[in-house]
């Protein structure tokens, strides 16, 4: 694998790992999960983030951060998208305007 | 209201732990290992004082999550773009092109989309 493709998978695994993190840090907080649950998903939260870290440093090695930057920004999106599907959030058309205006910004200050 | 205040916490501190870390890996060189890199960073005051925020990072994060929907909160924080930006700017003396100011344009107005969106969906039963 190319030493760009392999930045690129890196940064999309950094996004999904961000996504699972906050979505664990999400139901940890979350007033409808149970005690027994709460600590194991914190912990969780913060494992999956600490990974995530070194993954988007290893993706940094491979790609520049001009590109890695806004492809990272796809975290909005799978977020708001699990968010939706997986905690029940109601996501009104407003919000999703407004995510895909953060997307589309961050895209243009990663590439300028 | 809570959600704010917490929500600007979230942004301040991401934005001073990503000046921190800026400013504490510029006297890395870019020819280091990776081994060099991290002893030579663990060096630096400066990223203790980025840890310890992390940890606080973390609690206000729950509390803003305990009161918030997760894409309502996490989008509001990518006002820190523009804020880290603004610093380094001031701070550490760096050059803003055009275009990234357009793009921090639309973030502010994606931003002011998402706030106007209720912060927190209760349930159907309750309302």
């Amino acid at each position: 694998m190319s030493s760009h493709l392999t930045g690129i998978f890196f940064v999309l695994f950094s996004v999904c790992l961000e996504s699972a993190g906050q979505l664990s840090l999400k139901t940890s907080a979350s007033r409808v999960t149970g005690a027994a649950f709460k600590e194991t998903l914190l912990a969780l939260g913060i494992a999956l983030f600490a990974w995530e870290a070194l993954t988007w440093t290893l993706a940094l090695h491979h790609i520049d951060v001009s590109i890695a930057y806004p492809m990272s920004s796809l975290s909005f999106v799978v977020i708001a998208l699990c968010s939706q599907l997986l905690l029940k959030e109601k996501i009104t058309r407003e919000r999703w305007i407004g995510i895909v205006l953060i997307v589309l910004g961050t895209i243009t200050v990663g590439i300028s | 209201m809570g959600i704010w205040l917490g929500l600007t916490a979230a942004i301040f501190l991401d934005t001073v732990v990503q000046l921190c870390w800026k400013a504490a890996v510029l006297d890395v060189p870019a020819s280091a290992s990776w081994y060099e890199a991290i002893l030579l960073t663990l060096q630096q005051p400066l990223i203790y004082a980025v840890i310890a925020m992390y940890v606080a990072q973390l609690f206000n994060w729950m509390r803003v999550l305990s009161r918030a929907d997760l894409s309502f909160a996490q989008p509001i924080t990518s006002l820190s773009y523009i804020s880290v930006c603004l610093l380094s700017v001031i701070l550490l003396h760096e050059i803003v092109p055009p275009g990234r100011l357009f793009g921090m344009a639309l973030i502010l107005a994606g931003v002011y989309f998402v706030s106007r969106s209720k912060h927190i969906t209760i349930a159907k039963h309750l309302e």
